[in-house]
């Protein structure tokens, strides 16, 4: 899940592909009982 | 992760038969959605450094990513399990063990894998937003290349022999094959092992 996270930032911010933006990572599973961003 | 408007494309057989979005557009749209497809895996490709930038996936295969691509097509998990024992298969593997490509920088990157069209949510006919969570393995760049061509080679062919196959179909795959190498600078002589490779 982490590795999906960075690579959707660094591919939004090292190109111009169009990515959707990613602004959290929660890790926790305490908000919906999975790891989601 | 932000909500993008667009839309998907239907699965692979089903972009070519019609009844969808892609397949029942006019004449000459579908083509630009190749094409901005394929420009969309050169820049991914293009990123400098990937062996730097994108070294979090690194697990101590990436100079070795094709070997182990191969060692996992010929596991007993794929020969076995998935598919069972097949002679067409071993002479597969057989040919690509003995048609080992050597021939050019391996230029290893993260590799999109096989969700090629499947994977881009499109505005009109031009991508809104790539997923590029799948990037997990690495490999050398043809084999996005191939991803993309390998179908759309196979089910134009073999629309081809319908009548009404309409013309823009058949030449999906050559639109492909001519817009590729200028976007991605990727060499045909290279592909054909990464084609074996795919099916």
């Amino acid at each position: 899940m982490d590795h999906q996270f960075d690579v959707i930032r660094l591919v939004g911010e090292q190109t111009d592909v169009p990515v959707p933006r990613v602004r959290w990572l929660e890790e926790t599973g305490s908000v919906l009982a999975l790891r989601f961003f | 992760m932000d909500y993008v408007e667009g839309r998907v494309a239907a699965r692979r057989h089903a972009i070519h038969v019609g009844g969808n979005w892609f397949a029942d557009a006019p004449v000459r749209t579908p083509t630009r959605l190749q094409d901005s497809t394929v420009e969309v895996i050169a820049k991914l490709h293009s990123i400098p450094e990937p062996e730097k930038t994108f070294g979090f996936l690194d697990d101590g295969w990436i100079q070795n990513a094709l070997r182990r691509n191969l060692n996992w097509l010929k596991s007993g998990t794929v020969r076995g399990a998935r598919i069972g024992r097949s002679s067409l298969v071993e002479r597969g593997l057989d040919w690509l063990e003995a048609h080992w490509p050597e021939d050019v920088p391996p230029r290893i990157r993260p590799d999109l894998g096989d969700s090629r069209v499947g994977n881009v949510l499109y505005d009109g006919f031009r991508p809104a937003a790539v997923l590029t969570g799948k990037w997990r393995r690495w490999a050398r760049r043809e084999m996005d290349v191939a991803w993309i061509h390998l179908p759309h080679t196979g089910y134009s062919r073999t629309l081809a022999q319908w009548q009404e196959c309409r013309v823009r179909r058949t030449s999906c795959a050559r639109g492909l094959r001519a817009s590729t190498p200028s976007h991605t600078g990727a060499r045909w002589r290279t592909l054909h092992w990464f084609y074996v490779y795919s099916v």
